[in-house]
């Protein structure tokens, strides 16, 4: 093959490859840009559907920030109850599964693998099959409506995963640590603490980001564990709005966008160790 | 050291140092606050709504629910469209992500939207986008002469639409983990494909498809048990209309509990998937290594 | 070692994490069960004086009774799910009250034995009654095999349909509420010659615009009041006096028929929404107030009333003069129109360990004048349950306009009340009736028809055997 073949078939590639990614840019961005422009709407022109707006407002943002509307009464509060409920997830879900990490990587065991299957098995069940038992034991606890039934839930469910992907990052450190404690004549706890602990703990941020988000996002158990205006998360309270007569949309759009701001930053700030600690999670089946 | 050798009758103190020197305790007592949360909030819950789903009253009652009926079958195409669809998808576009121009990481970058935010948002804005009156896709199609659709308001387009939101929200992470799965094939492999004269089909037929095959099929496994139990996406978006015809498992199970004060009726709802989960957990703990 | 010098460096980090974590620890559990007062969940109102009423009726309580109650309002789908839980937990609260009660919880939950017996209370309160809206509340208990009061009505809604007289203005027809034809054929016919007419007149900005909002989903009660409204028309029974099924007689049968068809045949001929099939019941709403459907048919009068509260229309200019309320029209066989009424009714769980103090507060509550500002606030939404707080001169004569206008609708209302055959709904009959309505077999009948083409015929067998079983499985 000739050089300028080699050359044309480069620029084939590149062309084929540009109109794909244009596609592909508008399919994922297109809702969110749409989410954008409604928020921005003024409530005249929701009813006009266009691909831009004429006359962009701020006005929902500042009502759903000033609470000046009677949806969006109690949206701080909400607010923080979705930042409560979330930070305690990631702190509890990041003790346990550092804590698991270490029985399952680097303590050999028996009945290591019964962990394990147990582990794996939480984390394949999905998560509304056990929502209905789950409600009706909080239920029985007296838990409903607190924001620790809905904590527990969370990270129950976030746990297993963050153990999957700890557990495996923390297989590949080298055996030293635990020789290193013992020459010390150093206890499992110390060596945990002052040892184990700093070596895992860029994995144990992305877990800690996993657990957040998992919470942040969560709607079912939410709506399920929790009711009433000034008890419910964010997503909960979006979702009210729509069982309600005449929901305003650009204000629910302001509400959506502020409520996906947080996981964007996130995600993009973590991302490296997101996505690495995701994949050896889930490429280590193979 | 053999297994509960601190049960052998010795002295208190010795019996303390094997116990703190005991393999099998350590573990146990590191993995503590896990087994007690698996065992309180997993196990517990299990046990009890399978108690509640014994009774065969249930069954019966679901079954003589032409709504249930139809729950089963969009539960089906659901988890079975969607998850394809969507996987098969992935796979090509870890291709595209693959080239290593640098507006492609641009692009995987925004690519990766619909992932971190939120499903609810995403969800909010499809519904709009929807609406027969005064949702774009209707003004665009009456723009171009076209007819307006009821997109949530039939039995197909609706439940078109749960498929496409689904496909939309959680493209990106599996793209991602078969970007992943693509990169940790040796590129030595590629390089004796191609003294071989392999064209890119070839490659991806010869080289990527086998090695990521288990990979893909492992994915298909788990996107199918978690979509199963999908809740929000039908109850936000459909909320199981027009004429209760798009409920799937999850959402239905709600309706039962909820709406109707039935709790046995919820739980025997999802009895009903469970032989089928467990039968993919089954699968996947034998192939999975943890 | 140097591992361990280096996490030094990161104690402080991880003692600013546990102090943030200790400083909003106590918030996790903020809301939990407190132990002597009285728990009282209310529905959350539409608009904020309705709220603002309630509370204050609790201070005065707080203050007369010496105790300390726990009130909190929740919207009503949200609240009749906790309702639900509560009494599936059997973890009550003292109180409640939601829109859904006597539709989804009071049959169903009387017949089981769960809620208390409050005939003591009612006996008290009987001569304030008006007595068609008492018997809401008058279920059977499978335990006692008796019937009972098992909850306090205290207001009403029932069916009002709403239009836009400017828009009927614009295209020169008749919109003076008195002037419209209330002929069966003739009124539905008015709306979908408004449409026609409007249509053409601006195809850009009225080329979506229906004449009909008429809310034919499974998810909407308001289906459920559309349905039983247009049965009565169509002379159709569902229950007899004791509450068995006399959907499967022939003439039954036949209006079931001529009904679905009757909301097929709107449907397909183009004049409702394609949405309607998956409104919930605040769609007709939004749809009404922007404007993309001429009337629309909606129990309570909460259209109005929230136009009423329209910050964008100080004048009250849609309220007074831009929008009406007329009544349902006469049947095809040209009898005036029968109609039916939700009463919400107050609920006193039986597990509930306050039963004396909660009926003092339902007492307070109910009281006349603290009553009549109550139901006041809410602006004409809902109608009293008692005749001497309809007295009261609000109910006929309604708000007066800025500019001297009359109120166009609460008077409305009020006839439909007062003056026209109107009985409430009728799950009280038996709790496999609150069954039909949770799954909403009309709603989802209609659907047969409209999206599934199935036959009308088709559809009501379906709809009459599932009817059948819900019965068959109350045993």
């Amino acid at each position: 093959m000739s050089a300028s073949g080699h050359q044309r078939n480069r620029f084939l590639v590149q062309a084929g490859l540009s109109g794909l990614a244009v596609l592909i840019l508008a399919w994922t961005l297109f809702p969110v840009y749409y989410m954008v422009l409604l928020s921005l709407t003024p409530t005249n022109d929701l009813f006009r559907p266009g691909l831009y707006i004429d006359n962009p407002t701020l006005k929902s943002y500042i009502y759903t920030m000033g609470q000046d509307n009677p949806f969006v009464r109690y949206f701080w509060r909400q607010l923080g109850t979705s930042l409560i409920v979330a930070i305690w997830t990631m702190a509890t879900v990041m003790v346990i599964a550092s804590l698991g990490s270490f029985a399952m990587a680097r303590i050999h065991f028996r009945f290591r693998r019964f962990v394990s299957g147990l582990t794996l098995f939480t984390y394949i069940i999905p998560a509304s099959f056990l929502s209905i038992p789950f409600f009706k034991m909080m239920a029985d606890y007296d838990l409903l409506d607190t924001k620790l039934a809905l904590v527990l839930a969370m990270v129950t469910f976030a746990s297993p995963y963050a153990l999957w992907v700890l557990s495996d990052y923390a297989r590949t450190l080298p055996p030293e640590i635990e020789e290193a404690g013992a020459i010390d004549g150093a206890g499992a706890l110390t060596t945990f603490f002052y040892l184990y602990l700093p070596l895992i703990l860029p994995p144990l941020i992305a877990i800690g980001t996993y657990a957040f988000l998992y919470a942040w996002n969560e709607y079912l158990y939410a709506l399920l564990l929790l009711t009433g205006e000034h008890n419910i998360p964010i997503p909960v309270a979006m979702g009210n709005f729509l069982t309600t007569d005449n929901a305003p949309w650009n204000l629910l759009m302001a509400v959506s966008t502020v409520y996906a701001i947080p996981p964007v930053i996130l995600y993009y700030c973590f991302k490296r160790y997101l996505v690495s600690g995701l994949v050896s999670g889930a490429v280590v089946g193979t | 050291m053999p297994p509960f050798a601190f049960l052998v009758r010795t002295t208190r103190e010795e019996r303390m140092v094997r116990l703190l020197h005991n393999r099998t305790f350590h573990g146990f007592m590191f993995s503590a606050p896990l087994l007690a949360l698996f065992g309180a909030f997993v196990i517990y819950p299990m046990a009890f709504g399978i108690y509640y789903a014994l009774d065969r009253d249930s069954y019966r009652a679901l079954f003589g629910d032409p709504t249930f009926r139809q729950t089963v079958w969009n539960t089906i195409w659901y988890v079975g469209v969607a998850v394809n669809v969507k996987l098969f998808l992935a796979l090509l576009l870890s291709g595209i992500l693959d080239y290593p121009y640098r507006w492609i990481r641009v692009l995987s970058a925004l690519f990766l939207i619909p992932w971190a935010i939120p499903a609810l948002p995403g969800i909010l804005s499809f519904r709009w986008m929807l609406n027969s009156q005064w949702g774009i896709f209707n003004h665009l199609l009456t723009k171009f002469g076209l007819p307006s659709v009821p997109w949530l308001a039939r039995h197909d387009t609706a439940l078109g639409a749960i498929i496409v939101f689904h496909i939309w929200k959680y493209l990106p992470f599996w793209t991602i983990i078969f970007l992943a799965g693509r990169r940790a094939i040796p590129h030595e492999l590629y390089e004796a494909a191609a003294i071989d004269g392999a064209q890119p089909v070839q490659n991806f037929r010869f080289v990527t498809f086998p090695l990521l095959r288990n990979l893909y099929l492992i994915c298909t496994l788990l996107s199918m048990v978690f979509t199963l139990g999908d809740f929000t996406v039908p109850w936000l978006l459909a909320g199981g209309a027009p004429g209760d015809s798009t409920h799937v498992l999850a959402t239905l199970a709600y309706r039962y509990t909820f709406h109707m004060g039935r709790l046995e009726w919820g739980m025997a709802t999802f009895a009903v998937a469970l032989p089928v989960t467990l039968f993919f957990i089954f699968l996947l703990l034998r192939w999975v290594k943890i | 070692m140097g591992t361990r010098r280096r996490w030094l460096w990161r104690v402080p980090w991880i003692a600013a994490l546990c102090l943030a974590l200790a400083l909003i620890g106590p918030g996790l559990t903020g809301t939990a069960a407190a132990g002597e007062k009285l728990v009282v969940w209310w529905n959350k109102g539409y608009y904020p004086e309705e709220d603002a009423a309630m509370q204050k009726i609790v201070k005065e309580f707080e203050a007369k009774q010496k105790v300390e109650v726990d009130l909190s309002f929740t919207a009503q789908e949200d609240l009749l799910k906790k309702i639900t839980a509560a009494l599936i937990a059997r973890r009550v609260p003292d109180v409640a009250f939601c829109f859904f009660n006597d539709w989804q919880v009071i049959p169903k939950y009387g017949w089981n034995d769960q809620l208390a017996d409050v005939s003591d209370l009612i006996k008290e309160l009987r001569p304030r009654y008006n007595e068609k809206m008492l018997e809401v509340a008058y279920v059977f208990n499978n335990k006692t095999k008796k019937r009972a009061y098992y909850g306090i009505p205290i207001e009403a809604q029932t069916m009002h349909i709403h239009y836009w007289r400017d828009m009927l203005k614009e295209v020169g027809m008749e919109d003076d509420p008195a002037k419209i034809p209330m002929k069966w054929d003739e009124y539905w016919g008015y709306w979908k010659k408004a449409q026609d007419a409007l249509r053409k007149k601006d195809p850009a900005k009225y080329g979506k615009l229906y004449g009909i909002g008429m809310t034919m989903s499974t998810r909407a009660s308001d289906t459920l009041y559309n349905f039983d409204m247009a049965l009565l028309s169509f002379n159709g029974e569902l229950l007899d006096k004791g509450g068995k099924v006399v959907a499967d007689q022939p003439k039954n049968r036949e209006a079931i028929i001529n009904t679905l068809k009757w909301f097929g045949e709107l449907f397909t001929s183009g004049y409702v929404p394609p949405d309607a099939t998956n409104w919930s019941d605040g769609d007709n709403n939004a749809g009404f107030h922007n404007k993309s459907i001429v009337m629309t048919p909606n129990p309570s009068q909460s259209i109005p009333a929230s136009q009423f509260f329209n910050k964008d229309d100080p004048q009250k200019t849609n309220y007074f003069d831009n929008m009406a309320t007329i009544e349902w029209p006469a049947g095809p066989d040209g009898k005036k129109a029968r109609y039916l009424s939700a009463v919400k009714t107050v609920i006193i769980p039986k597990d509930s360990k306050n039963q004396k103090l909660a009926k003092d507060f339902v007492r307070f509550v109910l009281e006349p004048a603290r009553f009549l500002e109550y139901v006041k606030a809410a602006n004409g939404r809902w109608y009293p349950a008692f005749t001497d707080v309809a007295k009261d001169p609000f109910w006929r004569a309604g708000h007066r306009g800025p500019k001297g206008q009359k109120d166009p609708h609460v008077p409305v209302a009020t006839t439909i009340y007062q003056d026209r055959d109107n009985k409430a709904f009728e799950h009280w009959k038996h709790p496999a009736n609150s069954q039909v309505y949770d799954e909403n077999i009309w709603g989802k009948a209609m659907a047969r028809i409209a999206i599934d083409k199935w036959p009308p015929e088709k559809a009501a067998d379906e709809a009459i055997d599932r009817m059948k079983a819900i019965f068959a499985g109350y045993k």
